[in-house]
């Protein structure tokens, strides 16, 4: 796989055209789409989906000027790119088993108490849904489930990507206070 | 675009790695045009992590789960989190929810908090520095009085009311129908534990307690084991308030030379209501 290549500003800049003539909505396309092929890489059991990403949008700006008479969706056109990546990755790799190395105790008390502050950051309304929604278990969790979201005035399925959310939104906070006890 | 039951189905084959060629390439040409199936694949990996950590996939799911699904390291760290969740969850009640009903649909507020900020806002001063070095000051007596009773918790640490003492001997499993009951009476402050040791090892050793969702609920280090009529015992104290009626188990370890732990058979108990 050529990695020699990097994305220069002007590359960039061209990418970011090429992708919609607003800049923002430009940038907007392009962060959706590299998380996107990041999730497709990962799914696919590649170890290093970042690089694999970064790699098929290298290639793609490299062949922008041949774009200029392609009219479908950019996105696809880079998922045909990442294609060819990965077919390169599955040549080159060494085969590696991804075994979750257990966390030191103190790593796992940091991230609780991290967890513990981000949690008082929510709102209180936003707290009790996130602990209503994923407490209890099996026929507990989908009957309390169903409460709540009668409670709330929503579908079911509402009501599970407003709490999805909101874990995301703990989990990128959690991300960073770990990031800043380690600075 | 809604995600209906059946794509929901198909997206959960393709986080386990199991679709066809022409599936996995609609799934994923999907993926990248449709915000809804991509959100849905995000909740879909979170909700597989779950079940996981609450022993709820199938054992070929399970080993799916294993050896493809946490290869990326992007999803290890949502396992990680996904565990101290799980804790969190399992010391934590929520009131009930009776102010609910008005909660807005909106993104979640914490994106918009950093970290840093309303950290000390709870102090009455407004020029920071005070307020930190309150904090400071705060924090070393708060830690000091954390680190006296952490170092004497474990062994000889009771709680009031009465202490409610049960030995368990490894191995004891689920199934077998021989696990350990613990019918707490009200009273009880303070379980003590007594592990039987097999292992004539004088390393010391880590124990912790995880609930039947696996989730850890405790963790002790440094344990030393003690020979007591005849017997090998390690022992810690745990709060009786702590323990609800489910399946527990304590996972023992030896700590090596190199810093390492092994993993020994573990424990096994139930508590009754």
């Amino acid at each position: 796989m050529n990695k020699d290549w990097v994305l220069t500003q002007d590359a960039f800049d061209a990418l970011l055209a090429w992708l919609s003539p607003a800049r923002d909505e430009a940038g907007r396309k392009y962060e959706d789409i590299r998380r996107r092929l990041i999730k497709i890489f990962a799914c696919r059991g590649c170890g290093e989906p970042e690089d694999l990403a970064d790699e098929t949008i290298n290639r793609v700006s490299v062949k922008l000027k041949e774009l200029e008479s392609y009219s479908g969706e950019p996105a696809l056109y880079f998922y045909g790119v990442a294609n060819k990546i990965h077919l390169e990755y599955l040549r080159q790799r060494r085969v590696t088993m991804a075994a979750a190395a257990p966390e030191p105790s103190s790593d796992i008390e940091k991230e609780y108490e991290c967890l513990d502050r981000c949690m008082q950051q929510l709102t209180p309304k936003n707290r009790e849904l996130v602990l209503q929604y994923y407490q209890h278990e099996k026929k507990a969790k989908i009957d309390n489930r169903q409460i709540l979201a009668k409670q709330l005035g929503i579908a079911l399925n509402a009501l599970r990507i407003r709490a999805h959310r909101i874990r995301v939104s703990l989990q990128e906070c959690v991300q960073t206070c770990l990031g800043e006890a380690t600075t | 675009m809604i995600v209906n039951s059946k794509e929901q189905q198909t997206i959960r084959e393709y986080l386990l790695g199991g679709p066809s060629q022409e599936d996995l390439s609609r799934v994923e040409k999907r993926l990248l045009t449709d915000n809804a199936f991509y959100e849905e694949l995000v909740i879909g990996e979170d909700e597989l992590i779950d079940q996981y950590l609450n022993d709820t996939l199938s054992l070929s799911e399970r080993q799916s789960f294993e050896t493809h699904f946490l290869a990326a390291p992007e999803r290890q760290k949502k396992l990680r989190f996904a565990r101290t969740f799980h804790k969190y969850l399992a010391l934590t009640t929520p009131s009930a929810l009776d102010t609910a009903e008005n909660v807005p649909d909106e993104e979640p507020d914490i994106a918009k908090t950093p970290v840093k900020e309303n950290f000390f806002s709870f102090l009455p001063f407004t020029n920071s520095i005070v307020s930190y070095s309150l904090a400071a000051a705060i924090l070393v007596a708060v830690g000091g009085v954390a680190w006296v009773i952490f170092n004497n918790w474990g062994a000889q640490t009771t709680l009031p009311g009465t202490t409610y003492v049960a030995t368990l001997t490894p191995g004891l499993t689920r199934d077998s129908g021989e696990v350990k009951r613990l019918s707490l009476p009200p009273a009880t402050g303070t379980v003590q534990l007594r592990l039987v040791v097999t292992s004539d090892e004088d390393q010391s050793y880590r124990a912790e307690l995880l609930n039947s969702e696996r989730t850890s609920v405790l963790v002790f280090n440094d344990l030393k084991p003690q020979n007591q009529n005849g017997e090998r015992l390690i022992q810690f104290a745990i709060p009786a308030r702590i323990l609800k009626r489910d399946d527990y188990q304590v996972r023992l370890s030896i700590r090596r030379s190199d810093g390492s732990y092994e993993e020994i058979p573990s424990y096994q108990f139930r508590v009754n209501d």
